[in-house]
């Protein structure tokens, strides 16, 4: 079928709205996959520093 | 003289002075080095001249680690390994040869001394023109723990392209294509080998003798052949004490994390190193070469990732993915990767064995376990917080650790750097090791062992050079003549 200036595939016509459908519908569970800023962070002591969610920054930082 | 037994006669074979097997970088130096003084050597490749499958073949392995790509990083063919480096030289320091790792296996027997003469002559070989070479580096230290790490690089030499002509017209040096060692022999009660034995790719099989034998053929394969030597040994020659194999080190491409940075956020480029004083401070800190650099494109994960591919092998169905490239790889603010060359400590459980498979040619396949042990994921550790500490106390910017680096209980993502190491190790003795300070085998007369398969321990040096100062060393014990 000819969609605009494109020519594309019955296969992969459906086979893209499929795709794009499941993201539509899915978005949650995605996001909690690929941004943990969601989540609680995580924090490690690191003596001088600590580390948030992976980030090292100075302890007198983190108290400002 | 090169004979190519796939499609040539062999040539008669006595006379040899020594017999070297595998010819790449260490064998080809040390074929050369002894031919030079006007010594008669047999130098046995198992490959011709160019990649063949049927040679390449006969690097498979089994892994029951972490996968090391055994037959994809290694070169089985006239200048070995050289054919693919990308050339960098990078030395031991002075302290790698007086540290003892926190492992379950000594450090060197000897110092830096021994092969630091011989570092000038490495670097000739490998087209190394610096005058003062590894005393310069273009960036600062970043801190007196994380210094700027200096290197040279290679063109890179390719050992087959550089010398074929010389080993032609040579003399002394007979040069077997496609003759692939399969055993070393000993008259009975002897305790030095009197002959090799060796295959053409249509299994028949050859003999030659030798005053000396030398093993050049990678650390996964020496070890492979000393074990399936069972003839007069039942357990493999140098076997006695179970070391050969025992080791196997790797270097460590550590993906400490990511960054951004205030400081030329679209060029920032620092190669660093861990200094002696870092290593002083905290005996489990181990070498590691860390490189921070701005991606220069962008990368992408998760449903990000997704849409993307999708986007791309639709526009590829419908002929335009040049008008949908701005979607998958337009420019934006780069993301900052660190990745790293970081030891591994040598120790036991990482290893080299035989596994029940055969190869074409009767040979028992190497079957290898890869292992990063606890010492070295908690070193990782050390050094990704003191370089996330060090980052931000100099104000260039933020930096994130990847999970497995703050955390040695999580899993590490790592990968390799086709550096194998630590096979046939040099100790004080048979206990530790397999070769002795003079990287002949304990407890036989005349075999040797060249190539990185001696190192003690690996540090955070690329083992090109290194291995090719040795192996100036060893021509010279074999020699006769003094290091010095």
């Amino acid at each position: 079928m000819k969609i605009g200036m494109f020519r594309i595939s019955r296969r992969r016509f459906i086979e893209g709205g499929l795709t794009l459908g499941f993201f539509a519908a899915a978005p949650l569970t995605l996001s909690t996959q690929v941004r943990p800023d969601k989540a609680a962070s995580k924090i490690i002591d690191l003596d001088t520093h600590v580390a948030v969610d992976g980030w090292v920054i100075q302890k007198a930082d983190s108290a400002v | 003289m090169i004979v190519d037994l796939n499609s040539d006669g062999v040539p008669p074979l006595s006379g040899f002075d020594a017999c070297i097997c595998g010819a790449g970088p260490a064998g080809i130096t040390i074929a050369r080095s002894l031919a030079s003084r006007g010594r008669h050597v047999l130098l046995l490749e198992a490959g011709g001249h160019y990649y063949t499958k049927q040679s390449q073949e006969l690097y498979d392995a089994a892994s029951i680690g972490r996968e090391a790509w055994v037959n994809l990083t290694r070169q089985r063919y006239l200048g070995g390994t050289s054919n693919h480096w990308a050339g960098r030289c990078r030395p031991f320091e002075a302290s790698d040869f007086l540290r003892e790792p926190p492992s379950d296996l000594p450090g060197w027997p000897i110092t830096i001394d021994e092969i630091a003469g011989y570092q000038r002559a490495a670097l000739d070989i490998l087209d190394v023109k610096t005058a003062d070479p590894f005393t310069h580096s273009a960036n600062p230290d970043l801190s007196p723990y994380l210094i700027a790490d200096r290197d040279e690089v290679s063109p890179p030499t390719r050992f087959s392209v550089k010398y074929k002509e010389e080993l032609a017209s040579s003399q002394h040096i007979t040069l077997l294509l496609n003759a692939n060692a399969s055993d070393l022999r000993m008259p009975a009660g002897a305790d030095s080998l009197d002959r090799v034995t060796f295959k053409s790719y249509d299994g028949t099989a050859h003999s030659a003798e030798a005053g000396v034998f030398v093993l050049a053929m990678g650390a996964v394969e020496n070890a492979r052949f000393m074990l399936n030597c069972t003839k007069d040994v039942r357990v493999g020659l140098g076997n006695e004490y179970g070391m050969v194999g025992i080791g196997f080190m790797e270097h460590f491409n550590v993906a400490f994390g990511e960054f951004v940075t205030t400081s030329d956020p679209e060029n920032f480029r620092r190669s660093l190193f861990t200094s002696d004083a870092f290593l002083d401070s905290d005996r489990l800190v181990g070498r590691s070469n860390i490189t921070l650099k701005i991606l220069q494109q962008i990368r992408s994960h998760g449903r990000t990732a997704a849409i993307k591919t999708f986007l791309k092998d639709l526009a590829c169905e419908m002929g335009v993915a040049e008008k949908l490239q701005f979607l998958t790889e337009f420019d934006c603010p780069g993301t900052g990767v660190i990745t790293s060359l970081t030891e591994q400590f040598p120790a036991r459980s990482s290893y080299v064995d035989l596994s029940d498979r055969v190869d074409r040619l009767g040979h028992r396949q190497p079957r290898l376990n890869w292992v990063m042990s606890n010492e070295d994921h908690e070193s990782i550790r050390r050094i990704g917080i003191q370089l996330g500490k060090d980052f931000v106390d100099a104000g260039l910017g933020a930096i994130r650790l990847a999970p497995g680096v703050l955390d040695s209980q999580l899993p590490l993502r790592f990968n390799h750097h086709a550096h194998h190491m630590g096979t046939t190790r040099m100790a004080k003795g048979p206990a530790d090791g397999v070769v002795d300070q003079n990287c002949r085998v304990f407890g036989l007369g005349n075999l040797y062992v060249a190539g990185s398969s001696i190192f003690s321990t690996g540090a955070a040096c690329n083992p090109t050079m290194p291995l090719i100062q040795f192996a100036l060393r060893l021509s010279d014990h074999i020699l006769g003549r003094s290091s010095n």
